[in-house]
């Protein structure tokens, strides 16, 4: 309804509000104490934005007690218990069914690990410029549709985050021949995988972007024998752990 | 007219000596050098320990969220990987130090993740460890003649012929090119060796027999 989104001060009857009114103004839902938000950062809260829609829905949910019982967040959107079977249904679904296959996805392979995008590795690992660069760039380059980032093998995500340095990144354990390894993947659009999931090699985790510090377009791959570390002492070349590189962009 | 004739001649060939001593002097000038691998490996190792030391001091006020990549340059560092003589140095060292990640990092990543997927083992260390110890003749390296030809009007080339010089007399001469790899965290171009380390076994070993 327009009034919940933009404040319920603003309603003139039966949740709407005056066609006046700036639904869209960050500075009306602040003042009406609406639950829009600005989720893509273009400076306004649109409701038929989906980005928009989502962030929105999710602070809605917050601040009905989601984190406590989910299901009474949801009945306290429609008041109505089928409802809320519904949409925990069809959550459930895309939850635990649903799988993304979008383009120009690297190979699978039979080595350990694969290698996670496709695209030219632009830095190599090590201290070819004069300070440690513990992980392989592979660019974007000049492609314009998004370029996904896989799972290099089979494991469960223990770190999904927007932190720092690598932006939105995620760490995945793996468990190969009784050793433990970590990989990371850093600089991404966005995150699909959340923390705990268990993920197989060449499952869709983002996009290449170019968030944290980052000059451009790139995924960062890093591989630790062992944990990863701020020091990060166990990393390694991850051109001795991926199969032959043959793509030269 | 034939005093004429006799200038004509004098000028014509003052100018084929002169055009002959400049095409030499820019076409085929070699310049060698030596690169000592207890000198280069000396060197190295000292630069490795400044990183270490900036990795070091530099953690101590961080977060754990610091990407490696984005420090300060370690500036002797990257002198040595935009330069051939630089890059020989590295590459020595790592045989020296029996060094499998810097030896790696000496090579196009292409050319030496080809070389070393060239066989079934898995432990790319072991493949690695052997391609070391073949090039330095189970240790018997001692130098390298560094002659890299100058092309054209002082343009260099980016191949070097480099003289593997060993402690039983043994030496070998191999063609090493170079390509050029530009950094996009800060726009540098580094050098790295782009022949394939099979190539140089097979004019060492060839030698040798």
């Amino acid at each position: 309804m327009p009034a919940t989104w933009v404040g319920w001060k603003y309603n003139i009857g039966g949740g709407l509000v005056s066609l006046s009114l700036d639904i869209t103004s960050l500075s009306v839902i602040k003042s009406g104490g609406g639950y829009g938000v600005d989720g893509c950062g273009d400076g306004k809260a649109d409701p038929f934005d989906p980005c928009d829609a989502i962030y929105t829905a999710a602070h809605y949910l917050a601040k009905s007690g989601y984190a406590i019982d989910p299901r009474k967040a949801i009945f306290n959107y429609n008041h109505a218990w089928w409802y809320v079977d519904k949409v925990m249904a069809k959550a459930d679904e895309i939850n635990t069914q649903a799988v993304y296959h979008p383009s120009d996805t690297p190979e699978i392979t039979g080595d350990y690990f694969m290698v996670p995008a496709t695209g030219r590795v632009t830095s190599g690992y090590g201290m070819r410029w004069g300070k440690r660069h513990t992980g392989v760039d592979i660019g974007k380059n000049q492609r314009p549709y998004d370029v996904p980032i896989v799972a290099a093998a089979d494991g469960v995500v223990i770190r999904s985050a927007f932190k720092g340095a690598y932006g939105h990144h995620v760490i995945i354990k793996h468990v190969i021949n009784n050793k433990e390894y970590e990989t990371l993947y850093a600089h991404m659009t966005g995150r699909a995988v959340r923390e705990g999931q268990r993920v197989v090699k060449g499952q869709f985790l983002g996009n290449m972007g170019s968030t944290g510090d980052s000059t451009g377009p790139h995924l960062h791959f890093e591989i630790h024998e062992g944990p990863w570390n701020p020091s990060r002492t166990n990393s390694v070349d991850p051109v001795k752990y991926l199969p032959q590189l043959k793509y030269k962009g | 007219m034939n005093n004429i004739f006799k200038l004509c001649i004098i000028i014509a060939v003052s100018l084929f000596s002169l055009f002959g001593y400049f095409y030499y002097k820019n076409t085929i000038n070699h310049s060698e050098e030596y690169i000592y691998i207890d000198t280069a490996t000396t060197e190295v190792v000292e630069y490795i320990e400044k990183i270490n030391k900036m990795e070091e001091q530099v953690f101590k006020f961080v977060d754990d969220d610091m990407e490696l990549a984005y420090l300060e340059n370690t500036q002797d560092i990257e002198l040595k990987y935009i330069d051939k003589k630089g890059v020989l140095e590295f590459f020595l060292a790592a045989i020296s130090l029996n060094d499998i990640d810097l030896f790696i990092q000496s090579f196009e990543l292409y050319t030496i993740s080809k070389d070393i997927h060239s066989s079934a083992e898995k432990n790319k260390d072991i493949i690695i460890k052997d391609l070391i110890s073949r090039l330095s003749r189970e240790g018997k390296l001692i130098k390298v003649g560094f002659n890299e030809e100058k092309g054209r009007f002082g343009a260099t080339s980016e191949t070097v012929n480099a003289t593997f010089f060993y402690s039983d007399g043994f030496e070998a001469t191999v063609p090493i090119t170079f390509s050029k790899t530009e950094d996009h965290h800060n726009g540098e171009e580094v050098y790295s060796i782009s022949t394939s380390v099979f190539d140089m076994l097979n004019i060492i070993e060839k030698d040798k027999k």
